[in-house]
């Protein structure tokens, strides 16, 4: 019955525009691999296991785009964090490798072609666009936003210590960063992906004035570059980012993916002129709920979000490895028997 | 109260560790007492930070700024108050249970402990119930506090709960829990001796436990 092709329903709400339906693409990681019965390590370190799980995932719901992501410490790593790989959970860094001006001069931007697992990423994604970049929307990670990377690479508390003990020290931190994000961010533009998205969980617990001077200047520079090639870029935040979604829609970004934590309606009234908005059902909710109440929680943010256009139906962030199938499709569902155009509040 | 213990609590609240550590000298040299100092210049600072992040007036590094603060004070007191023969609140073995790496808050609650006179010793992240069992017998703490900030988390608290009763420490400590998605009725469910919301409630928490013994 949907007659638009995913690709184009999922364009046209981020050129706020209304689409047959509203799309509906919760952004599966974890759950990807889950789902396609390998265990996570396999997941992130063959190109041809990310982009199978990627796919499958998106079939096996019927979403409307396709989500590549390995885990959000591989520009930390190949920058030279040394990670720890459970064998089936995400992996994450031993310890920051940034802690004095020496090791800051010394760190350097990495090469998206060489260094740790960047091109098996880059790789992945030319597998995903060849295979199903007419049809589905493909996403693509260049994850960490600079000041999240950072934060990596220095430790999260320390970062936030160095936004009063030594900014300078920060920024310049911040510079490799973005130079970072820039040079990955082009190497995945350069395979046909429509989207890149870039995370910042930890941006919930700074403060608006702090997300000014460390987050945003940096976000707009890397949003920038890939508008030049032509990519759109979604901004994600986990927790409450209530207190910064204006700042967040200033970074240029095309979609601003938030949480549930944050109130959809006033996500809308807020910053939905523009901003297309992505979310925000509640990952808890699709991991320990019934269908019928993810079901409901759907329908809810359509009603709040989806009129005018602009809207992408999700989960607030990646769902849990172990979430229910029936939850994912009722979801989907949810669109499918809510979402129809032309929805008015 | 005197200026000095107010300029202190200022001083906690601003995050300026090194005015806290000379306003804390002065106040001594001013022959006011170093409990009295700890309490109602450092303490009383720490608590108003702490109904300013509830109330989300302020973000993480405002509190760790404070948190600095208040520890350089405390440091300065310690050895006098050693000498006032102020016993050690106690002793509490902290840490994230094992697959959960979030430590922002549990290391709040650690500040907070150590503020009001816990010796802690921090176990990290993904903590396994065998490491918990470990340090108990190793350090006999009074309490232990666990965090877990994933739904998918939680259950390794019962675990790490269960694993104490199976090496036969479950009597010999309190335990408290805490992190985002934990509440009251859960800490119940699995046995555990307390739940706080937040890390200034935990530390009144474990101190009233350890007194109730
Ligand atoms: C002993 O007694 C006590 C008593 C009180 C205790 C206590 C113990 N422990 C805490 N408290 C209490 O006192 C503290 C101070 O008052 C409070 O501590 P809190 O920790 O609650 O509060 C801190 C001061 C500030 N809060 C935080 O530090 C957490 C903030 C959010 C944004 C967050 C962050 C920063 C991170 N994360 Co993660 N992260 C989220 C969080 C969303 C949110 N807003 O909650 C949450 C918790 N993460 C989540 C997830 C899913 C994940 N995270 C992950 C990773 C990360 C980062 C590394 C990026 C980073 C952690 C950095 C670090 N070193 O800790 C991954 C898991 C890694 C792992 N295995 O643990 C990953 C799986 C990846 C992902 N999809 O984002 C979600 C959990 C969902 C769920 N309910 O299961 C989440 C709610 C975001 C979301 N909505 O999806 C109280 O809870």
């Amino acid at each position: 019955m949907d007659k638009m092709r995913p690709v184009e329903r999922i364009k046209l709400a981020v050129e706020h525009k209304q689409p047959d339906r509203v799309p509906v693409f919760p952004v599966c990681v974890a759950h990807a691999a889950k789902n396609y019965g390998i265990t996570y390590r396999d997941y992130c370190t063959s190109a041809e296991n990310l982009a199978r799980a990627a796919i499958h995932c998106s079939r096996t719901y019927g979403l409307d785009g396709v989500f590549v992501q390995a885990c959000g410490w591989q520009e930390a790593e190949a920058m030279g964090v040394e990670l720890y790989y459970p064998e089936d959970n995400a992996p994450s860094g031993k310890a920051p490798i940034v802690k004095t001006r020496e090791e800051l001069k010394k760190l350097r931007v990495p090469d998206p072609l060489k260094d740790g697992r960047m091109p098996m990423v880059v790789k992945a994604n030319e597998l995903v666009v060849k295979e199903v970049g007419h049809e589905l929307y493909v996403k693509s990670q260049i994850d960490q936003a600079p000041f999240a990377l950072a934060c990596e690479l220095v430790g999260f508390e320390q970062a936030f210590l160095l936004m009063y003990d030594d900014p300078s020290f920060l920024h310049e931190l911040l510079e490799i960063c973005t130079e970072t994000q820039i040079r990955y961010g082009k190497a995945i533009a350069s395979t046909g992906v429509h989207n890149v998205f870039m995370g910042e969980a930890i941006a919930s617990q700074i403060s608006p004035a702090q997300y000014k001077e460390f987050s945003l200047p940096y976000n707009r520079r890397v949003i920038d570059a890939m508008h030049e090639l032509g990519v759109t870029v979604t901004l994600h935040t986990c927790g409450n980012s209530s207190y910064i979604l204006e700042l967040m829609a200033d970074t240029g970004a095309d979609i601003i993916e938030f949480d549930s934590m944050v109130d959809i309606a006033e996500a809308k009234r807020r910053v939905g002129d523009r901003v297309c908005l992505q979310g925000n059902v509640d990952t808890g909710l699709v991991l320990q709920g019934t269908p019928d109440e993810v079901e409901a929680a759907a329908k809810d943010c359509i009603e709040k979000a989806a009129s005018g256009g602009g809207f992408i139906l999700a989960c607030g962030c990646e769902p849990a490895p172990n979430t229910p199938q029936a939850n994912l499709h009722a979801l989907v569902a949810a669109a499918k028997k809510y979402g129809r155009y032309p929805i008015t509040q | 109260m005197s200026d000095t213990l107010k300029q202190l609590t200022e001083a906690v609240i601003a995050g300026n560790a090194t005015l806290a550590g000379k306003i804390t000298e002065q106040a001594l040299a001013e022959g006011i007492a170093p409990t009295k100092v700890l309490t109602d210049g450092l303490i009383a600072g720490m608590s108003v930070v702490g109904v300013r992040f509830k109330a989300e007036e302020i973000f993480v590094p405002e509190v760790l700024i404070a948190a600095r603060a208040m520890k350089t004070g405390v440091e300065i007191l310690r050895p006098r108050l050693a000498g006032e023969a102020v016993p050690m609140a106690g002793t509490i073995v902290l840490g994230t249970v094992q697959g959960d790496l979030h430590d922002i808050g549990k290391n709040l609650v650690a500040m907070m402990m150590e503020g009001v006179g816990f010796k802690v010793i921090d176990l990290g992240v993904n903590v396994a119930p065998e490491r918990f069992v470990e340090a108990i017998n190793e350090h006999e703490p009074d309490l232990v506090g666990m965090s877990a900030l994933l739904t998918t988390t939680m259950p390794m608290m019962k675990e790490t709960l269960e694993a104490f009763k199976a090496a036969g420490v479950r009597g010999r400590v309190k335990v408290v829990v805490g992190g985002a998605p934990v509440n009251e009725n859960f800490a119940r469910q699995i046995g555990a001796d307390g739940y706080a919301p937040d890390a200034g409630s935990a530390a009144d928490l474990a101190k009233a436990l350890v007194v109730t013994g």
